[in-house]
């Protein structure tokens, strides 16, 4: 049995058909939990792909081990893989930061105003200002605004994954919202946004 | 910056995720490959083996071949145990060759009246 992506066969079902040897299971889990990990660990890691895809990798492999002894209806399949790239993302920031490789000091500079008009450059500038000003939030605000704003997830899923209560996540999203909204309040040229506002 | 700007912002970054490389999902496949469990295969049942008895028969071709053989083995020990006179009696009846008129007279078909 074939399946894909975008099959209607549940994560925890494919778990169960992984744990019982199906091949296709195993690469429908690839193509559907990889994708999420990498970008969720990109975003947490301020873009360092090499190290996102490390995670990924990671994250994949105990989710290959953990097949097994998965129970039906214990948690989701997506809430488990987030949580667990949250943990490698965390081990990885801090053995960087004991390493004096990065402190949110050392985040890069907000990209300058540029002459560029074009489409694709503008897009361009307006994610990395964006993947720039979350490496500067703090790693729970990180984390929730990343989990809740880009990866679409609610707040109790959020809840489960960082092992919080629902009211700390959404406390975290709004002061991690309003820390971005400052943080990116001096860049409305390089967003794009200055003629938005003028309209407006 | 105001809300809206950043939640279109937000939808810019969630439309556009980074993609995996292709080394990467085949570094995750091999890996899921490597460690999946064996797939489980069902045994194929098998037949009851037969009881003592039906094994016994089987080697007389079977329940109708036991029976004949039985019933041989109790004609032999019958044969054995019985007064020869008895014996006589009945070998005498049974190769009896005398005549008997179960019709005495049919003479009242014919006769008329």
């Amino acid at each position: 049995m074939a399946f894909d992506a975008a099959s209607d066969v549940s994560d925890e079902a494919l778990m169960a058909l992984y744990a019982n040897g199906d091949r296709a299971a195993a690469l429908a889990l690839t193509q559907r939990i990889t994708p999420r990990v990498l970008a969720y660990a990109t975003r947490l890691l301020g873009g360092d792909r090499a190290e996102a895809e490390d995670v990924a990798q990671d994250t994949m492999l105990r989710l290959w081990r953990q097949a097994r002894h998965w129970q039906q209806g214990d948690t989701r399949v997506t809430t488990w893989a987030y949580r667990v790239a949250t943990n490698l993302c965390i081990d990885r920031q801090r053995s960087r930061r004991r390493k004096g490789h990065v402190g949110l000091d050392d985040a890069p500079d907000l990209p300058e105003p540029g002459p560029g008009t074009e489409g694709r450059l503008q897009d361009a500038q307006r994610l990395d200002a964006l993947q720039t000003a979350l490496a500067a939030l703090p790693d729970r605000q990180r984390q929730a605004v990343v989990l809740r704003h880009i990866e679409g997830l609610t707040n109790p899923e959020i809840a489960q994954i960082l092992e919080i209560g629902v009211e700390a996540v959404e406390s975290l999203t709004a002061r991690g919202k309003r820390a971005l909204a400052a943080l990116l309040s001096g860049q409305k040229p390089a967003l794009g946004y200055e003629d938005d506002e003028d309209a407006g | 910056m105001q809300d809206d700007a950043l939640d279109r912002l937000f939808a810019e970054a969630a439309a556009s995720p980074p993609a995996p490389s292709p080394a990467l999902m085949d570094r995750v496949l091999t890996d899921g490959l490597a460690l999946q469990p064996a797939a489980k295969t069902l045994a194929r049942p098998r037949a009851p083996r037969p009881g003592l008895l039906a094994r016994f028969a089987g080697l007389f071709g079977g329940a109708p071949g036991l029976a004949a053989v039985s019933a041989a083995a109790l004609l032999g020990i019958a044969v054995g145990y019985l007064n020869p006179t008895v014996m006589d009696g009945l070998a005498s009846g049974l190769s009896y060759t005398g005549t008997e008129e179960f019709f005495p007279s049919v003479d009242f078909l014919t006769d008329e009246g």
